[in-house]
């Protein structure tokens, strides 16, 4: 039981909270039940026993369920992290912030006439669905889980992961990864859908595991189906490969899509003396070569403070592309690594672990079919920020602000370093902008309503072997501000809400300037963020740039193509791109409120110790 | 199939719906029940058919559903037709249309998984079993064939999930399924792999001595082995361990050909399997460890669990598997959740370090790894959190690895947890400022609670100290941050309150969170501005309120200070902010309460109470406040929290004692019980507080009230009944009459009347005394106040109402019963007008008699009982039964009682009459209002002349008739006289009449008379005859006979004065004269003369009107003393109304607290009388109310004010016992200056209530500016220049003159201005480059108003022109706002 990670069912939510699909495994329900038989007659007369759910809830109470969690939490994820509304018992009186991603229900059975409590729930939103995930864990963690609710001692998972340190892993192990698993799933069936809307556009997917859609000049073989709807079929054939029993075995979907869509045909011939991976249930024929990318996301936040150091770090991978016949290795050194000051390494698990050298990082893989991300890293950049500068935005009454860019791009960048483009935008979601005044020394500005957008470099005409400077003076008109109470502070709010105003008649004079009584305004009703964002993006002045820059590594990593061997050797060239792009590139107002974090100097450290640690290691 | 109400499905959509209402449950499932048996049936006979498009679904269906669909009684038929379908199917060659591989694998899966859930091996026939397994062995039999090879891996999983169910169930075809695995080369050979795994690992489990080398046995056909159908118990129990440890080498070669997910399957069973077979960890360690570079989070896990399994293999990579799981939190790439999680696993990896672990030094680096953990700014907010939980956690870990190391400690030390903290913070920082909503703020303080509690975790047996933590730096350090954040961030506040609620909720923490409401409550007070916005730190002042362990003083200082504040600021504008701030005020008054001993905040909060009722401008405010103080002064505790609570559960009180509590909907009806209300008399008391003098029986004969009734007739008998001694001193006989005015108007003789000088004098005294005099029958006649006590035996009332409250177990008070809201009702059939009834909001029964220790009334929550006396009067009330006396004949009082018990009994009934004796209605005669102080005892002893002359000579005066006051009434002068001789010694007799008639003595003449009474100092204030009065006194004998000899009076005949004083100065010591007034218009005038001769009579001279009335027997003075109680006649009558208030603890307090209240009584009652008559009839107790303010500690808190505080509403601190004194003689001295006190009492009349205006001190110039400020609220700005006003609106506006012409500047903020023309590009005068930033400039452009001040105070010490614009250039600021700004 302990080594089991099964699942005991699935559900599918959509955004109406029925229930579109739901799955469960009677296999993996029938070893959980032995299991809480064993638990409840080993632990004697538990009065905790009753809290444990033995059977699984249909489709119709799980979405009772749903619903009256999503009451009590506030939303779908929940608060998280305890709040004044978390009543006892809720997940967000765990007070942890895991609890977003793994819930506990109370299932009212009809049968059962009684609130049970079926956790752990591994919850994933991904477009308009919610997919839920029921592991199985060991009855005995839900009971000391049910405990430590019944003691009203708020720290379930903290004293999971702490008290229970034999296995740290318990809750948390399984549920994750079938939920990425999902997300890839989803994802690439085409579920995906709405993003989230963010106060500004969303950084190009950064994050986004699969990047190998985002690797242009290659043609990703995960095959979309382009329909919005729920493929139940697919959902099934995969279901029923990838877990047949509910014990997960391969979650690679592009491997088991062509697995059920093509089948095997007798020329597929295994290799000869080695076992083929699982990984890998085809080979590669035909025209061999090898394919790498060097995909960096450059964030920055700049602040152009005396008293804030600017931060920027670069999150890069490796992206590769190995078409190669058999089941080759391929191995070839990183050069830049200890100049680029790499934070973390992290690799395929096709790959060996490397050997460490002082610049000298070899890499060994038996590359997978497809595109796959061959390593991953977060480095410092060993450049210069290719746009450097401030942004000052001041406002000059309370619907008038005036603002100048003064920006610097690509300074001290060389050939073939090349911005193929840059933009500059100035979000404004909760103004409403009447006219823009202003022209800046390059580029072309545009208006929306509630953003300016500058673009300096517009693609087409990339920039390259020279820098170039661009300020952007102007004032920006908006619309009188309006006091937007929506609903969430109707109903949410509404007691800690003071019911008299009393500071309305000190705030008119005492405050110094406009800027802070525009704030002091504005913040009155700022709604809160998910505790998936940085922080409440509205409540600052920030102009965010978007760039890509191409031509080489803003780390200093980079692949020799001479350098990379394959074994056994074969002829097969060796084609190596970078690109550059911005993620969250964000010039803060200078004369504003801006979000800052302590870090530089101690990652700093850390990164030095952590390569020392690391160095010391042989392997 | 009996009933078909749903028709058989047939086609895919039917089958669609079906499987859809499968899922949803309920009744929707239900109406397919009575098809269940056939629907397997049918489902497989489609899943057959060649036309089918719904096949897979179906059997997903089926498998989902088995244990509905496959019923006990019909499981074998149905497994059967199952088992027959799976290998129709299976059998069935690959059409790549209606049969395909995925149909096939998944009827391999479904069977599969409803023969273990039905558990076909024990439930039916085992063959059925077998013949699947044989089928899928036959299916994985051809290793490497092509086609089919995903088939086979599902094959083996199915194989798989069958060993699992039943263990060691493919044990015996072992070595067939390792060269199967070994001869696997395509893809599926995971699967393989894991099945021979599986098989291994069951073995070892079950310890089965099996050779899994052996092929010997076939692999088809199949038979189910003895072990698993359970007849036989494992027969060996010897491993093959040889054999075992080859399949473990052979399978550990192949791991990177697994996927991850199949990866984390074999490690599971690998691990226990190395365990089992004794292989070295370090084997798995070296195969496995590189996993932990992977970025797949299962990877990691993998590694994870394999260290805490083993984590004495790894104890050289902890910090490896440290540094890893850091690093991976530090991805960007990866999903949240997986940050989230790696988090949670370092905290988990460190926490397993911290215990199991050994070498400090190691724990100490590692652990220090963990601080490197800081929140970045881009960091997801929930990780931000967790972040800042793992440095707290970190920190914890150090602090208690510091005991053992406390040298070179880099992080660990007290200041860097505080810096780590801070650091930490400033990733969330913005919560400062942001709504108290945002998710910014909540992170904030779940990261305070996390560092706050720190090791102290919840579970029960944790050993950590409160001391340690509450010394702390990081403690003291928080204390200090929430004491700043409340201060400066008043928004807030309700975080902080619901922090506080937080560790307050857990009994761990509680005291945590009361020592941040002391750290609160301790450092707020003193720092915070007490303006309007003071009401946001309410919440926080209710927490401190409801805490016991806080001393509520200094709450309740602030509050004072607060409601001053209201007060002082009240004007026309601020009606519902007072209101409001104020009744929030009195809700954490309440709180109080509630929650303190009410000794602990009676003097602070009975202050507040008295301020607030007194002047605060809310009319609904002030009755609150009224009412608290009342139930704060006479109700004690126990029983007051009861009254108070709304209803939730108090600590420590039990609520059903009261159950009917103040504000809760009243329980049941309680009619009155007649039955219990009959005695109730015995048990309920209503005692005078001053015992009548005499002992008396009545003989009254009223003789009829007549107009002109002709000849008085006071012949009536005297009956000396009870003559207890034989020093009876005098008797009176009184006869009054009333005149009608309207009848004796007309008389003619009172024109005509021939008057010497002498007469007129004393008519014109007479006049006067008489115009004072109130006539009863045109407007309220004079009042005479009987005190009296009430109070009930507790045992009794107990005994009959059955109290419950003693059964609760309570103690001291609070076991005591209470009656609620008492009226007293009273009648009489003497002529004492109505009687207002009594109200007596709460009163607790006496104790019983024994069993009342002295330590346990200690405790009581009424302080400043420290008397013995004082003690008792928390069980009696004080009653003031008011007379308005028609006539001044004792009487009877019947009263009757209504009350309520503790359970809402009515009680009802009469209690014991009360006599009214005639010293009751001895009243002091009443002075013209226009007599000045000094000169009253002479107008009193003249008037005490004249009246007796009246009296003697009827005939001079007779005829007159004197106009009563205000009314139509006259009065005619018509006295009696007797004489009576009193053989005591002439010291008792002083003696008596100092005790008993002080206060109307109006002269004493005489010298040595005066000489010894005056000496005695008892009374005074009267006038002093002892020269020119003319007495003769025998000055060489009394003195040394004075003592011994008899006293004796002397009839004295006062129309020929000189004379008899002449004729009796021989023997006479002095007279003394007395004047009594009786109500309404009587009087009694007593001239005592005091001679030596032992025979020497006393005559009373009584004198009144006619209409006879005669009264026997009104009583006898009993000049013996006896002790206690005369004393208390004699004090009463001495203070009634001399002084308003005597120090001291004294039984008639009330009159002299009445006297110093009135003027703010006024305030109060006046004002709420018109709109709250309900709510009256109980607040205008609190004359009576005050009057009880126990001892005179908390009023001297308050009475200093009272005559003052209208001219200054701040109150001074309450004055410990030691000055006490001092206090009291400023308050007597200051008394005059209450006088003032009846200006608000006009100022009332208006419908605002107005507050007089403070008088503080005030420059008048600061005036000027306040009244400015007013007129010219927003725009105008003046600045004050030394002194010296300036309105700045009128100066032109500034220039600057950086690009050479001069150019108007903007306006910035308040008052401030910006250079219009300072740019890089336009200015000829630029600023310096900065030095930091190319092609900047240095900052300052701007100024702000104080900025400019500092100009305008600079210029104008130059004498400059303001009248020229004033150029700036010079001037800007160099502070930092502004670096750079263009405005064009």
């Amino acid at each position: 039981m302990a080594g089991d990670c099964s699942i005991r069912a699935m559900w599918i939510l959509n955004n109406l909270r029925a229930v579109v699909f739901s799955r469960r495994f009677p296999v993996v329900e029938k070893r959980w039940r032995a299991a809480c038989q064993n638990e409840n007659e080993s632990s004697g007369d538990d009065p905790v026993k009753d809290t444990v759910f033995s059977s699984l809830p249909s489709d119709s109470e799980l979405s009772a369920a749903f619903s009256e969690r999503r009451t009590r939490e506030g939303s779908v994820r929940g608060f998280g992290i305890r709040v004044p509304q978390s009543k006892e018992g809720s997940d967000s009186w765990v007070d942890d912030p895991i609890t977003r991603h793994i819930v506990g229900f109370y299932i009212n059975s009809e049968e059962e006439g009684e609130n049970n409590l079926l956790w752990p729930l591994a919850l994933h939103i991904k477009g308009p669905y919610c997919i839920l995930i029921l592991p199985s864990v060991e009855p005995k963690h839900v009971k000391a889980y049910a405990r430590v609710w019944a003691f009203m001692v708020a720290y379930a998972i903290g004293d999971i992961v702490t008290g229970d340190v034999a296995e740290p892993e318990v809750v948390v192990s399984q549920s994750p990864s079938v939920g990425g698993l999902l997300d890839s799933l989803t994802g690439s069936i085409g579920i995906s859908g709405i993003s989230r809307a963010k106060p500004i556009a969303a950084p190009v997917a950064s994050s986004a595991p699969s990047s190998a859609a985002a690797v242009g000049t290659l043609a990703p073989d995960v095959p979309k189906s382009g329909s919005r709807l729920l493929d139940k079929d697919a959902l099934r054939s995969f279901i029923s490969s990838a877990m047949p029993f509910g014990t997960p075995l391969d979650l690679s979907y592009s491997n088991i899509f062509s697995i059920k869509a093509n089948g095997f045909s007798s020329l597929d011939i295994p290799p000869q003396d080695l076992k083929q991976p699982a990984w890998k249930p085809y080979l590669y024929k035909g025209k061999q070569r090898l394919l790498f990318t060097i995909h960096e996301t450059l964030h920055a936040a700049m602040y152009d403070r005396d008293e804030i150091p600017d931060s920027l770090s670069v999150s890069g991978q490796i992206n590769c592309r190995a078409e190669l016949e058999g089941l080759p290795d391929v191995s070839f050194p990183l050069t830049g690594v200890s100049r680029s000051k790499i934070e973390v390494l992290s690799f395929h698990p096709c790959s060996q672990v490397p050997e460490q050298n002082v610049d000298k990082q070899a890499l060994m893989f038996s590359p997978p079919l497809g595109n796959f991300v061959l390593m991953r890293y977060q480095a410092t950049c060993s450049l210069g920020p290719p746009v450097k500068g401030f942004y000052q935005l001041s406002m000059v009454s309370e619907d008038e602000g005036a603002f100048l860019f003064k920006l610097h791009l690509m300074e001290g960048y060389k050939s073939p370093l090349t911005m193929e483009f840059c933009n500059v935008t100035m979000p404004f979601p909760r103004r409403r902008i009447l006219s823009l005044d202003g022209t800046p020394s390059t580029g072309t500005v545009s208006n929306t309503e509630h953003s300016v957008e500058w673009k300096i470099i517009t693609s087409g005409r990339g920039l390259s072997g020279k820098s170039i400077e661009a300020t952007f003076p102007g004032t920006v008109r908006f619309a009188p501000w309006q006091t937007q109470r929506s609903t969430f502070f109707m109903s949410v709010l509404e007691g800690t809400m003071d019911d008299d105003s009393d500071d309305e008649t000190e705030n008119t004079n005492n405050m110094a300037n406009t800027e802070e009584f525009l704030m002091e305004k504005m913040n009155k009703d700022l709604p809160p963020v998910d505790l998936e964002e940085p922080f409440s993006w509205l409540a600052y002045n920030y102009a965010k740039v978007s760039f890509k820059i191409v031509g080489a590594s803003l780390s200093g990593i980079s692949i020799n193509p001479k350098s990379v061997s394959i074994y056994p050797t074969v002829k097969a060239p060796v084609e190596l791109s970078s690109q550059v792009t911005s993620g969250d590139y964000i010039l803060w107002n200078t004369l504003g409120k801006c979000p800052s974090a302590v870090n530089a100097s101690v990652t700093q450290r850390f990164s030095n110790g952590g390569c020392q640690a690391s160095m010391d290691k042989t392997y | 199939m009996a009933e078909k109400p749903p028709p058989k499905p047939i086609s895919p959509q039917d089958w669609e719906s079906l499987v859809e209402d499968f899922q949803n449950g309920g009744f929707r499932r239900e109406k397919w029940r009575s098809l269940f048996p056939s629907v397997v049936e049918l489902a497989l006979s489609s899943i057959l058919k060649k036309e089918f498009p719904f096949k897979i679904p179906l059997v997903i269906f089926l498998e989902e559903f088995s244990d509905l669909l496959f019923p006990a009684n019909s499981l074998s038929s149905l497994l059967e037709r199952l088992v027959e379908t799976l290998r129709v199917l299976v059998q069935s060659p690959i059409d790549g249309i209606h049969v395909t591989y995925a149909l096939k694998e998944q009827m391999m899966v479904s069977t599969t998984s409803i023969l273990i859930s039905t558990n076909s091996v024990e439930s039916v026939e085992a063959q059925l079993t077998e013949s699947v397994v044989e089928l899928l062995l036959a299916v994985i039999n051809r290793p490497n064939h092509g086609p089919d090879r995903h088939a086979r891996a599902i094959a083996c999983e199915c194989l798989r999930e069958l060993e699992k169910a039943y263990p060691c169930l493919l044990s015996e075809i072992a070595g067939h399924l390792w060269s199967l695995c070994q001869s696997e080369r395509t893809h599926a050979s995971q699967s393989y792999i894991l099945l021979f795994t599986t098989v291994i690992h069951s073995i070892v489990n079950r310890k089965l001595n099996v050779s899994v080398l052996n092929t010997s046995v076939p692999l088809v056909p199949f038979n189910i082995p003895q072990w698993v159908l359970g007849s036989e118990k494992e027969e060996l129990l010897e491993l093959n361990y040889k054999e075992l440890r080859r399949a473990m080498a052979f399978l550990l070669e192949w791991p990177q050909v697994l996927t991850p997910c199949g990866m984390m399957v074999f490690m599971g069973m690998i691990m226990p399997l190395a365990v089992d077979l004794d292989l070295q960890p370090s084997m798995l360690k070296v195969q496995f460890f590189g996993m932990i570079y992977s970025f797949n989070p299962l990877l990691y896990h993998v590694v994870l669990i394999m260290y805490s399994r083993f984590s004495e293999a790894f104890n050289e990579q902890e910090t490896e598997i440290v540094r890893r799981l850091l690093l991976f939190s530090l991805e960007l790439q990866q999903y949240l959740v997986f940050r989230l999680l790696s988090v949670h696993w370092l905290m988990g990896v460190l926490n397993g370090l911290m215990v199991n672990g050994e070498d400090v030094e190691k724990k100490k680096s590692i652990v220090e790894m963990g601080f490197r953990l800081y929140p970045s700014v881009f960091d997801p907010l929930s990780l931000k959190a967790l972040k800042l939980d793992l440095l707290a956690f970190c920190s914890v870990c150090i602090d208690s690895l510091k005991p053992q190391n406390v040298s070179d400690m880099i992080v660990g030390d007290e200041n860097s947890v505080v810096k780590l903290f801070q650091d930490g913070l400033v990733s969330v920082s913005a919560f400062k400022w942001m709504p108290p909503w945002s998710t910014e703020t909540t992170v904030a303080f779940h990261t305070f609670h996390k560092f706050l509690i720190g090791a102290s975790s919840h579970s029960d047996d944790d050993p950590s100290t409160t001391t340690a933590l509450m010394e702390s730096a990081i403690f003291n350090h928080l204390k200090g941050m929430l004491v700043d954040l409340i201060l400066e961030f008043q928004r807030l506040v309700p975080v902080i309150v619901t922090f506080i609620d937080r560790l307050l909720g857990c009994q761990k923490h509680l005291w945590l969170g009361e020592r941040l409401l002391q750290t609160i409550d301790a450092n707020l007070h003193h720092r915070v501005v007490i303006d309007y916005r003071l009401v946001s730190y309410f919440p926080i002042f209710d927490r401190i309120a409801e805490n016991q362990t806080i001393p509520p003083r200094r709450l309740l200082e602030l509050l004072t200070k607060f409601m001053a504040f209201l007060v002082e600021k009240h004007g026309p504008g601020t009606g519902v902010k007072s209101w409001s701030r104020g009744s929030k005020v009195l809700v954490i008054c309440r709180t109080m309460l509630t929650h303190h001993q009410s000794s602990r905040l009676f003097l602070g909060l009975s202050r507040l109470l008295a301020f607030t009722c007194l002047y605060f401008p809310d009319l609904e405010v002030r009755d609150h406040a009224r009412i608290y103080l009342r139930m704060l002064i006479c109700v004690p505790g126990m029983k007051l929290r009861g009254m108070l609570n709304l209803g939730e559960q108090l600590l420590g009180i039990s609520p059903s004692a009261h159950s009917g509590s103040f504000f809760s909907a009243p329980s049941p009806r309680h009619y009155p019980d007649v039955k219990k209300s009959m005695n109730i008399s015995s048990y309920i008391h209503l005692e005078r507080m001053i015992p009548l003098l005499v002992k008396q029986s009545w003989s009254l004969s009223l003789l009829p009230l007549r107009v002109g009734s002709g000849k008085p007739d006071f012949s009536g008998g005297f009956k000396d009944t009870e003559a207890t001694t034989d020093e009876r001193e005098l008797d009176a006989n009184i006869q009054f009459q009333t005149i009608s005015g309207d009848k004796r108007t007309d008389k003619p003789e009172a024109t005509l009347y021939v008057m010497d000088a002498k007469v007129s004098e004393i008519l014109e005294i007479l006049r006067r005394h008489f115009s004072c005099i109130p006539d009863f029958k045109h407007m309220p006649g004079l009042k005479v106040k009987i005190p009296c006590f009430l109070r009930f035996e507790s045992d009794t009332f107990n005994h009959v109402w059955g109290g419950e409250s003693s059964k609760n177990g309570l103690h001291g008070v609070d076991a005591l019963p209470a009656i609620y809201a008492t009226v007293l009702k009273f009648s009489s059939l003497a002529q004492y007008g109505s009687i207002p009834s009594c109200h007596i909001p709460f009163l607790l029964g006496q104790p019983p008699a024994s069993g009342y220790l002295p330590g346990e009334t200690d405790s009581l929550d009424l302080v400043a009982k420290h008397d013995d006396s004082g003690e008792e009067e928390i069980y009696k009330a004080r009653v003031m039964i008011e007379l308005e006396p028609r006539e001044p004949t004792p009487g009877v009082v019947d009263v009757f009682i209504e009350t309520n018990g503790e359970v809402g009994q009515i009680i009802t009934g009469q209690l014991q009459s009360i006599m009214v004796g005639i010293e009751d209605l001895f009243l002091k005669a009443i002075a013209p209002p226009d007599i000045g102080e000094d000169v009253l005892p002479d107008y009193y002893s003249d008037l005490f002349n004249a009246l007796w002359d009246a009296c003697g000579s009827t005939s001079n005066t007779g005829r007159e008739t004197f106009p009563l006051k205000n009314g139509n009434g006259f009065a005619a002068v018509n006295g009696t006289r007797s004489v009576k001789l009193l053989e005591i010694p002439p010291d008792s007799l002083i003696h008596a009449t100092e005790r008993y008639l002080t206060r109307f003595v109006v002269s004493v003449s005489g010298e040595r008379l005066v000489n010894v009474v005056k000496d005695r100092g008892i009374i005074k204030d009267i006038i002093w005859k002892d020269d020119d009065s003319g007495l003769l006194i025998d000055a060489v004998t009394s003195v040394t006979n004075q003592d011994t000899m008899p006293l004796y009076l002397t009839f004295f005949e006062n129309e020929d004065e000189q004379e008899s004083r002449l004729n009796i100065s021989k023997r006479s010591i002095g007279c003394i004269h007395v004047l009594i007034f009786l109500p309404p218009k009587f009087h009694l005038l007593f001239l005592m003369e005091k001679g030596q001769n032992p025979n020497f009579p006393f005559t009373p001279p009584n004198f009144m009107d006619d209409d006879v009335l005669n009264m026997h027997n009104w009583g006898y003075y009993e000049p013996s003393i006896k002790g206690h109680l005369s004393l208390q006649l004699m004090s009463s009558m001495v203070e009634r109304d001399t002084k308003p208030f005597i120090p001291g603890r004294d039984p008639n307090l009330m009159v002299a607290t009445n006297a110093a209240f009135h003027p703010r009584d006024c305030v109060v009652s006046e004002a709420h009388i018109p709109t709250n008559y309900v709510r009256d009839s109980w607040i205008n107790e609190r004359d009576k109310f005050f009057s009880m303010l126990p001892a005179p500690a908390p009023n001297y808190g308050i009475l200093p004010e009272a005559s003052t505080a209208h001219s200054l509403p701040s109150l001074q601190p309450p004055p410990d016992s030691s000055t006490r004194d001092e206090m009291v003689v400023s308050r007597v001295e200051e008394l005059p200056a209450s006088k003032d006190g009846l200006q608000p009492r006009k100022r009332q009349d208006g419908a605002a209530p107005k507050m007089p205006k403070a008088k503080k001190p005030r420059k008048p110039k600061e005036n000027a500016n306040s009244t400015v400020q007013r007129l010219k609220p927003a725009k105008s700005i003046d600045i004050q220049i030394d002194g010296f006003d300036m309105d700045v609106s009128g100066i032109p506006i500034p220039v600057c003159s950086c690009t050479g012409a001069p150019q108007q500047c903007y306006r910035w903020g308040c008052g401030g201005w910006q250079s219009a023309c300072c740019t890089t590009n336009v200015s000829m005068y630029p600023l310096p480059m900065s030095t930091k930033r190319r092609g900047a400039r240095i900052a300052g452009r701007k100024m702000s108003q104080g900025a400019f001040k500092k100009v305008l105070k600079k210029l104008a010490a130059e004498n400059y022109n303001f009248s020229n614009p004033i150029d700036l250039r010079s001037y800007w600021a160099r502070h930092g706002t502004n670096k750079f700004v263009t405005i064009r």
